[in-house]
């Protein structure tokens, strides 16, 4: 009996060649997944990260290898023309209501002051070895926004992808858990529960010509942030205009639905154990947090600072909204309110900061990009 | 080698464009919605916005 045609069927299957790392990634991959189902953790993500992560680490099934099923989503989609995040972005601008940054625009400082983590993750990344353009990547984590994370990092380090889009979504995700002890930490129980007048009621006009107004501005002063400002005004003029429900409808469902099932499991197969397990992995979580505090912190410290000039002042806590985890942030804000004054409603006042903080967000990564893209 | 001036120029372009840009796009707005209320002035003369 030939012998050789039966260890040669043997030696094709994953089982021969499962690793210790293999094993730890299913793991990892599985509770991601189980995080996203049970605690609702970004399921929307994590769920197809999750099962990436698990599917990239079978030995022998090589679906990242050039020209296989996930490599050539991940080849033209993310790695060469990176419009998988802009597509994203297309569907959260259809979703995002611009209202209460029209209504109250000196919100957008506190959107660009949450952007100082990111920087101070940038050299607290150079300090720990990192290369300019991974330093940029993992401080962009610091402006919790996702698609921007991968957006930038495909760009300037796709080795970093995987990290870095499990962190930024992660804490995300974490936003209730993290930033409520900064901001009681940084605010006294008299200013959190400052009380802020309704937000005045902004036209249609307004909110037509917002988008085209943005893009333009930051556009013409950052055109590297175009992919992703663009596609987000282009949605929300989608959803503005009244005239293309269907469109707005598309953007909101069907499109960023299908973005990111194929995101997600891209993501996920950037994550082979060879890869993720690494001391790097952990720096980049380690910093991701930092970046995230800081972002959080510096919103807060500026709205304390805006209070000493305001005749009007602003509650402090809708200045931690200013990083992008739109609407979760904004939520974390009113509840932290609502520990001192149940009557006191900031939801719509941090709503302003929150969508500001994903302009600030892209147009940090738009600058990283002219600086660092070679 | 940590390259700190490049370093250095990265933080203050990148931070500084950020925030330009973001103080502009407030000034950008304040304007039109001044423009956008003026034109939506109705006939008693009274604000819609």
């Amino acid at each position: 009996m030939d012998y050789t045609l039966f260890h040669t069927i043997i030696m094709e299957m994953g089982f021969a060649h499962v690793t210790l790392g293999n094993v730890f990634m299913w793991a990892l991959g599985i509770i991601l997944i189980v995080l996203a189902i049970r605690k609702n953790y970004e399921p929307l993500l994590l769920v197809p990260i999750g099962f990436g992560m698990l599917i990239i680490n079978i030995p022998m099934a090589d679906l990242m290898q050039e020209g296989h099923f996930l490599w050539v989503f991940y080849h033209f989609a993310i790695e060469r023309w990176d419009i998988l995040p802009p597509l994203i972005f297309l569907g959260i601008g259809a979703m995002t209501d611009f209202g209460p940054v029209i209504a109250n625009p000196k919100t957008l400082l506190l959107g660009a002051a949450a952007q100082f983590g990111v920087y101070v993750t940038f050299f607290g990344s150079l300090v720990l070895g990192f290369s300019l353009e991974e330093a940029a990547s993992i401080g962009i984590i610091g402006g919790a926004d996702g698609p921007t994370t991968i957006f930038l990092t495909s760009q300037l380090a796709p080795q970093l992808l995987g990290a870095t889009a499990v962190a930024a979504y992660s804490y995300m995700a974490l936003v209730p858990i993290i930033q409520p002890p900064i901001m009681r930490l940084l605010t006294t129980k008299k200013e959190r529960k400052i009380r802020m007048k309704q937000l005045r009621k902004v036209s249609k006009a307004e909110k037509i010509g917002f988008p085209l107004l943005a893009t333009l501005i930051i556009c013409l002063l950052i055109p590297s942030a175009a992919p992703l400002v663009g596609m987000f005004m282009v949605g929300n003029l989608f959803r503005e205009c009244g005239v293309v429900e269907r469109l707005s409808r598309t953007a909101q469902n069907e499109l960023i639905n299908i973005v990111t099932i194929f995101l997600g499991l891209c993501i996920g197969a950037t994550m082979p154990a060879e890869i993720f397990l690494r001391p790097q992995t952990l720096y980049i979580f380690f910093l991701g947090l930092i970046a995230f505090c800081f972002s959080t912190a510096s919103g807060l410290v500026l709205a304390k600072l805006m209070n000493v000039f305001l005749h009007e002042k602003i509650n402090p806590l809708i200045g931690a909204a200013g990083v992008s985890a739109v609407p979760m942030a904004s939520r974390v804000a009113q509840t932290v309110a609502f520990e001192e004054d149940k009557h006191n409603f900031i939801l719509m006042q941090a709503m302003g900061p929150n969508v500001a903080g994903t302009i600030g967000t892209a147009a940090a990564a738009g600058l990283f990009l002219s600086m660092l893209l070679t | 080698m940590i390259e700190w001036s490049k370093a250095i120029t990265v933080f203050c372009i990148g931070f500084g464009g950020v925030v330009t840009s973001l103080v502009i796009l407030q000034a950008g707005i304040l304007i039109f919605s001044k423009i956008v209320g003026f034109f939506e002035t109705d006939a008693t003369g009274n604000n819609e916005t």
